[in-house]
């Protein structure tokens, strides 16, 4: 009998009413129960009994520990029945459409919350309702009528035309679909598709349709009581899809080509289907609609869909509650006439995926959870804060609808909540929605069903949290620690050491200062008149660069520049050195700061100055040598951000300078100056370096055309005096000798304080008419960089010399200085410091003197030093070449090399009679060398690396005093030698460099940040790519580190300490440390802080574990024999096979030492090499990696099979048929 | 009972071709007179064999004139299941010969060079079979008047000069142990090729010896020693004896691995599976890989 609702409800009130389902549908189905005053109950495995889902129930059906319980209609109505359950709501997915459900909850005497099961039947199968549709004069998809045999496809796909679908029979939800588009792929395809059919929905059984290739998925959702009274809603537009599974709804369709026609149509064929079979319930008509607006039926939804919810916001209507009240005899509501629409709904599905990996599914624990609100937002989720995401089930994780008066408003809606949306710890789809929402063709509702797929750059996105909890994060991590471990300076402090405290510098007033720079920007010409004509001695100051540099832990960062800048730029200097050599690496590789992005923010916070970059001549601002296209991008970022560009190349290879002289001189906003690296010895004397000059001026001429006179006016000739470190009247009589000769070129001299003489020599220098000197700020002089500039410029004065610095302002600099220094001085490397005369000998330039020893003194070979330096001071005057990069490199590996190789053979003993060689051979000419010596020095470089063979080869460029003996390349090279004196060469490595292919990097860049780099990005990325990377990837990580402030950087948080930053548009932000906890079992620590007025909590690795709960190293399963694992602990120094390598068994696959015994580990069985986990080559690298008993070495994958057609292997997941041939296995 | 076999092939990778009567020019002349040497009757994969009989050895050796390495031959044979415990393939010279983590061992005509099969039950005793055949091989070389000792784990040096004059390398092969053994009887191999200095037999002892009949004697011994260690190994008497021919006990030394260099470590001794026990800033450190840096 036909009941009113109102009578229903009643009927209902206090009565339990079961979803039989989990997660998202359960928690929203429960909601409309409550509503409805009845008891909401809702099935739970163990997996899921403290779900966020369950709190929508009032009790709980527990099911078990089976996690596919939800299946068994069974248990589910034998516990129902015992409970007294009234009716049973099946939600979706699960057993909603399993035909049996109804009839066995009607025989338990339960309601059954959907259809009946005959009409369930009738139009879930799709061939039983693509025959009712044809009797209605429904459109369906060309295609077969039933389940067709292979030879019964051919024939009906010749018919229809290609491309066609080959759909499972028992399929649905976009499952169990094969596209096949011409007929060589047909026979194979339809073998695949009814072995997936059969295991996947246990009916092998395939029916054929044309598959329409430019089509929108438009549905019908109706609704329809027992006594027939059947309404159809409007359509939900369903296009936006990924093989087959739809992402985003939207009702109504906002495609142009929709009509109230078609509309009414489509309503009119699902209500007709609905009614011709006596369904009652909920039900979804699902079509194709092709471009030119023909519809065709696909299929019937005999139960709640997922995106039921945008109907019910369109109309403001509970479709559950209807629902429930039809299967107990309420009459339908609504009709056409009262119910209206009214809004325009949109719904994305949140699925824990990854986009990037595939759509793989991910599980975990979700750390932050912030759901969207105001309005227009509707949320459908089970997730919380705290759960732990299981990966038994699917991947849904909320439905996010968005709704409101137009198809605009409904996007911005949408665009905005996903924005709020947060959910962190693990992967959701939000940002890929956010690109979707975004994308133009959408906006327009210009997208079809192959939407997704036609536009990969849907996947071009970076995921990226709130900046200040990226921050917050950061600063826990150090917090954790005690030391900062990103700036490669290992652990430098502990947790609990004593810090120096709070940074809050005190920054004198600089405002009322008027001062304006002397120096024009922009005007080489001008620029340098004032210079060349002007009667000052003028500075460079190198504070922000050689100053700050001898390792990664005194490289002022970025935050620290933005204190001094404004100080240094009123000083009246003539340029700035802030940028360049490894000043650009370090950037990167410490303190994680884009280097073109930290210039940029000089010329603003310090305008006035003209900027200067140190550039290596080939390798420019990497480590080897670039080809011309890569030098012209990096070219122009460097000609965009300095005006004075300092080039050197350190063998003086003048040709080496063209490619980036050509862009520089090119441009007359920019000043080029060629520097010539100097060293002083034998050969290196005044006519040597005037012949170096003249190679420089010549150069200058052919590239501007111009007279040697002109010529030596539109450049500066540098003098770079690091390595050597020349003598005073050296310097002052070399320079008067350029001066004789090129009376307009002006001269700036560069030199280290590192032996003790800066002063005297850069006097000397001004004096014989150098007319720019580099120097640096007092406060940040240290025994690596250049002199103090307040003491060069008294003495300068004192000789009569006049200088235009404003005194003041680097007084003002300085104090500001003062209260930097002490933090980087604490936590910068303290070994080898002060003044070493010993550097005019052994030559090791600058910020290399310090890092070298200590690495070696790291390393265990203290003792060695000495002998190290020594072995220095004598190859130098074998292979002659300047010690600056990367010659400094070269030379320090090639002595480290030797020593400890001498070391190891011969003890201190072999190391002494090693140099006494040296000493013989550099003391004494050749004729007066014995045999014996003669023989034993070709053990000098027998040890050396690759990059010095590369130098005596002139891959580098051309020895400034020529080739060294035949010797050396004996000793070089052992028996191959003469072969290598016949391959090297003298000319520029550039004309040997191919160009790089820019799109393929840029492609690889893409790939590895899965979205478009900046051009910034891209050039910093072709000098490091390994540090650019790690930049890059750090920024997304935690975000800009200049805002963390100074003493948090180096030091971390103490608990109860708070620490104000600002983020990138000046919003203050406050950190409150709570805790630290102690490290648990895993070596984990938990981090608990206020960020603003949330409480966070961040997981910190402070060490190794103790117990083996998470990140041990990956063990070997012995019941699984593909596993091949360590059968000892030892030293892995051998892998023999490679990634898919096929192996057979008793093959040997790997090489352990254990005490020097060799034991070899064979492949258990046969098998496919899946995945090398350890991975060594001894022979090639000198490298073992330590293994211990039991971990994993290699995993293999199972053969199955070899086709005895084609003799192919066969995995197993190919086992039905063969990939290759197709026969049937 | 064992025999020695004199391998000549037709075809073959690892070893090289030559006649009986070119090999066995090589052999020493008692040992020519003591028997007669028949052809053997095995044709397999192109080998054929002349063994000589009544040897009283309790092994067989198989001999060749030069080889690719003992190694490879000593692996090819017991492929074949012509290698028992305890053979020996021996061979004069060798082209490839083969030394820890395949480095090269330069192999000239004059010294010795063989690799013994050892029963693959010996790895379950859990002491370094290299450390255990060095102490074999030292007090052998030392009843010879050498000062030798054992530089840890595997070579024989000679005191004071510490020169090194004979190494062992073991490979653990999963069902088969082969133990190769190579010392410097008359050739001292040129500086480059080993990483210290070498000497010979030879050069201490003043007189050329024929290698091959030395290294019967010596084989012998080793084989003796081990007989008696298989019925049951004494570790802790292996271990005193072991470190009462320890080269630098008690002694400061430098070891470097791949990873670091250990300054002023002083050996103590070794403990009780063979690796070298250490005193490093007052700690004890057992190392199980490392090489000793002379002093």
């Amino acid at each position: 009998m036909e009941k009113g609702f109102k009578e229903i409800r009643k009927q209902l009130m206090g009565k339990p009413i079961l979803v039989a389902n989990r997660g998202i549908p359960a928690r929203r189905i429960c909601r409309s129960i409550k509503e409805l005053d009845a008891i909401p109950v809702v099935t739970a495995t163990d997996i899921d009994k403290t779900a966020p889902f369950t709190a929508g129930a009032k009790e709980l059906l527990l099911l078990g520990k089976d996690p596919r319980a939800y299946l068994d209609v069974d248990l589910i109505i034998e516990k129902a029945v015992k409970r007294g359950i009234v009716a049973i709501h099946p939600g979706w997915g699960f057993a909603s459409e399993d035909e049996e459900f109804p009839q066995k909850c009607r025989d338990a005497g339960i309601k059954f919350i959907g259809p009946p099961s005959k009409a369930m039947a009738l139009l879930g199968n799709k061939v039983s309702v693509r025959n009712l549709a044809k009797k209605l004069n429904i459109p369906v998809v060309p295609g077969s009528e039933t389940s067709v045999t292979l030879e019964e496809a051919e024939k009906i796909a010749e018919e229809i035309g290609y491309p066609v679908m080959l759909k499972a029979e028992g399929g649905g939800g976009g499952r169990g679909i094969y596209e096949v588009f011409n007929k060589e792929q047909l026979r194979d395809s339809f073998r695949k598709a009814s072995s997936m059919a059969q295991a996947e929905f246990g009916n092998p059984r395939l029916y054929i349709e044309k598959l329409l290739t430019s089509v929108r998925h438009i549905e019908i959702q109706v609704i329809a009581d027992k006594w027939g009274n059947v309404l159809a809603l409007d359509e939900r537009d369903c296009s936006i899809q990924r093989n087959h599974q739809k992402l985003v709804e939207i009702t109504p369709s906002p495609w142009p080509k929709m009509n109230e026609g078609l509309r009414r149509r489509l309503k009119e064929y699902a209500a007709n289907l609905i009614k011709e079979v006596g369904y009652y319930s909920l039900g979804t008509v699902e079509f194709l609609v092709d471009e030119d607006v023909n519809p065709y039926l696909i299929e019937v939804n005999t139960r709640l869909q997922v995106e039921h919810g945008i109907t019910e916001c369109r109309y403001g209507i509970d479709l559950v509650e209807e629902q429930i009240a039809i299967s107990f005899g309420s009459k339908l509501r609504w009709s056409d006439k009262d119910l209206k629409p009214m809004n325009w709904a949109m719904q994305v599905r949140i699925n824990c995926e990854d986009p990037k990996e595939n759509f793989s599914p991910n599980g975990g624990v979700i750390t932050r959870y912030i759901s969207p609100g105001g309005q227009g937002i509707r949320v459908d989720s089970c997730l919380s804060s705290g759960y732990n995401f299981p990966t038994q089930y699917d991947s849904a994780g909320s439905l996010l609808i968005a709704y409101g008066h137009n198809w605009g408003k409904v996007i911005s809606v949408m665009d905005r909540a996903l924005r709020e949306y947060i959910i962190s710890g693990i992967k959701t789809t939000i940002p890929f929605h956010r690109k979707i929402v975004q994308h133009p063709l959408f906006k327009k509702a210009l997208f079809d069903t192959n939407f997704v797929t036609t536009h990969p750059e849907l996947l071009l996105y970076q995921e990226k949290e709130h900046a200040p909890t990226r921050l917050a994060r950061l600063i826990a991590e150090i917090s954790a620690k005690g030391y900062n471990p990103f700036i490669e300076l290992g652990e430098y402090r502990g947790k609990n050491d004593k810090r120096i405290g709070k940074f809050e510098p005190v920054l004198p007033d600089i405002r009322s200062d008027s001062h304006h720079s002397s120096y024009v920007r922009g005007d080489r010409d001008s620029l340098l008149d004032f210079v060349r004509d002007s009667e000052f001695i003028h500075f460079t100051d190198t504070t922000p660069r050689d100053i700050t540099q001898s390792n990664t832990g005194n490289r002022f960062r970025l935050a620290e520049d933005r204190l001094i800048g404004p100080y240094l730029d009123k000083c009246n200097f003539f340029s700035i050195e802030n940028g360049g050599g490894a000043h650009f690496h370090v950037a990167m590789l410490a303190n994680m700061t884009y280097p073109f992005n930290e210039a940029r923010e000089w010329n603003k916070f310090a305008p006035m100055t003209p900027k200067q970059i140190l550039i290596r001549s080939t390798n420019v601002l990497g480590y080897k040598p670039q080809p011309k296209n890569l030098m012209e991008i990096t070219g122009e970022m460097i000609c965009d951000h300095y005006d004075v560009i300092r080039c050197f190349d350190f063998l003086n290879h003048i040709e080496n300078m063209e490619p980036f002289a050509e862009i520089a001189l090119n441009s007359k906003n920019n000043v080029f100056e060629p520097a010539i690296s100097l060293s002083y010895g034998r050969g290196f004397d005044i006519p040597h370096y005037l012949q170096v000059t003249e190679q420089i001026i010549d150069m200058v001429r052919k590239l501007t055309g111009l007279s040697s006179k002109k010529a030596c006016r539109i450049f500066i000739l540098g003098l770079k005096d690091m390595a050597g470190v020349c003598p005073p009247r050296f310097i002052s009589n070399l320079i008067k000798e350029i001066k004789k000769q090129y009376p307009e070129l002006i001269i700036h001299y560069h030199r280290h304080c590192t032996d003790g003489l800066f002063v005297p020599a850069v006097v000397e220098a001004a004096k014989a008419g150098a007319k720019i000197i580099d120097t640096g700020i007092g406060a940040a002089v240290r025994w690596y960089g250049q002199g103090d500039v307040l003491s060069t410029a008294a003495y300068l004065e004192e000789l009569g010399l006049r200088t235009n610095l404003n005194k003041d302002m680097i007084k003002k600099c300085n104090f500001v200085l003062k209260q930097i220094m002490p933090y980087y001085d604490r936590y910068t490397s303290p070994y080898f410091q002060g003044v070493d005369y010993d550097v005019v000998n052994h030559g090791m330039p600058g910020g290399a003197t310090s890092s070298s020893q200590e690495g070696a003194m790291k390393q265990g070979y203290i003792n060695l030093l000495p002998y190290m330096l020594e072995f220095l001071s004598g190859i130098r005057q074998i292979v002659k070449y300047h010690d600056v990069t990367p010659g400094s490199q070269i030379t320090w590996n090639t002595a480290f090399l030797a020593v400890t190789g001498a070391y190891k053979r011969g003890g201190e003993k072999g190391v002494k009679e090693l140099l006494f060689v040296l000493n013989e051979v550099v003391s004494k000419p050749e004729e007066e060398l014995s045999e014996e010596i003669k023989q034993k020095r070709l053990l000098i470089y027998r040890d050396c690396n690759d990059a010095f063979r590369d130098l005596l080869l002139g891959k580098f460029g051309k020895l400034p005093l020529g080739f060294p003996p035949d010797w050396v390349y004996k000793s070089a090279f052992g028996k191959d030698y003469k072969k290598a004196l016949l391959k090297r060469v003298e000319d520029s490595p550039l004309k040997h460099l191919e160009d790089i292919d820019l799109a393929k990097e840029r492609q690889a860049l893409i790939k590895e940040l899965g979205r478009e780099p900046t051009k910034e990005e891209f050039v910093m990325y072709l000098n490091h790519p390994a540090d650019a990377l790690k930049t890059i990837n750090f920024r997304a990580k935690y975000g800009d580190p200049n805002h963390v402030p100074l003493h948090v950087w180096f030091e971390g948080m103490e608990p109860g300490e708070e620490v104000y930053f600002f983020d990138k548009d000046k919003k203050p932000h406050q950190m409150m440390l709570l805790s630290i906890s102690e490290p648990d079992p895993r070596g984990y620590c938990s981090v608990r802080y206020n960020l603003d007025s949330e409480t966070m909590i961040h997981e910190v690795r402070v060490g190794d574990g103790v117990s083996q709960l998470e990140d041990q190293e990956e063990m070997a399963d012995p019941s699984n024999p593909y596993h091949i694992g360590a059968p000892c602990s030892g030293d892995l120094w051998a892998v023999l096979v490679e990634v898919g390598d096929i192996v057979k068994k008793g093959e040997e696959v790997c090489n352990l030492s254990v005490m020097k015994q060799e034991k070899a580990v064979y492949s258990p069985v046969d098998g496919i090499v899946k995945r090398i986990v350890k991975y060594a080559n001894y022979q090639k690298d000198k490298k073992m990696v330590p293994v211990k008993e039991g971990s994993l070495l290699i995993e293999l994958s199972p053969i199955s099979s070899t086709c005895k057609y084609c003799k192919k292997i066969i995995l197993l997941e190919d086992s039905r048929y063969c990939p290759y041939c197709g026969s049937r296995l | 009972m064992g025999n020695i076999y004199y391998l000549t092939v037709n075809n073959s990778d690892i070893i090289e071709y030559c006649t009986l009567e070119e090999g066995l020019k090589l052999f020493p002349k008692e040992l020519k007179k003591r028997g007669l040497w028949e052809k053997v009757d095995i044709n397999i994969l192109g080998i054929n064999m002349f063994f000589f009989k009544n040897m009283s050895l309790e092994f067989n050796i198989f001999v060749c004139k030069n080889s690719s390495s003992t190694f490879d031959v000593a692996f090819f044979l017991d492929k074949i299941n012509l290698l028992k415990d305890y053979d020996v393939v021996f061979s004069f010279k060798q082209w490839r010969g083969i030394g820890q983590f395949n480095r090269r061992w330069e192999s000239p005509m004059g010294n010795i060079y063989a690799t013994m099969k050892l029963p693959s039950t010996w790895s379950v005793h859990n002491f370094s079979i290299p450390l255990i055949t060095s102490l074999y091989l030292c007090k052998y070389l030392r009843d010879m008047s050498l000062n030798t000792m054992i530089k840890w784990p595997n070579d024989i040096i000679i005191l004071p000069e510490s020169k090194k004059i004979a190494g062992l390398l073991s490979k653990d092969m999963d069902h088969s142990l082969f133990l190769g053994i190579g010392i410097n009887v008359n050739i001292v191999p040129e500086i480059k090729e080993i990483h210290m200095p070498a000497t010979s037999i030879k050069e201490i002892l003043g007189n050329p010896i024929n290698p091959f009949e030395l290294f019967i004697d010596i084989v012998k011994h080793i084989f003796f020693c081990y007989q008696g260690s298989a019925l049951g190994l004494d570790v802790e008497e292996v271990k005193r004896q072991t470190q009462q021919y320890l080269a630098f006990m008690d002694q400061e030394v430098s070891i470097v691995s791949q990873y670091r260099c250990l300054n002023r470590a002083k050996i103590i001794g070794i403990s009780n599976t063979g690796s070298l026990k250490v005193l490093v800033d007052n700690q004890v450190i057992n190392l199980n890989s490392g090489t000793i840096v002379l002093e």
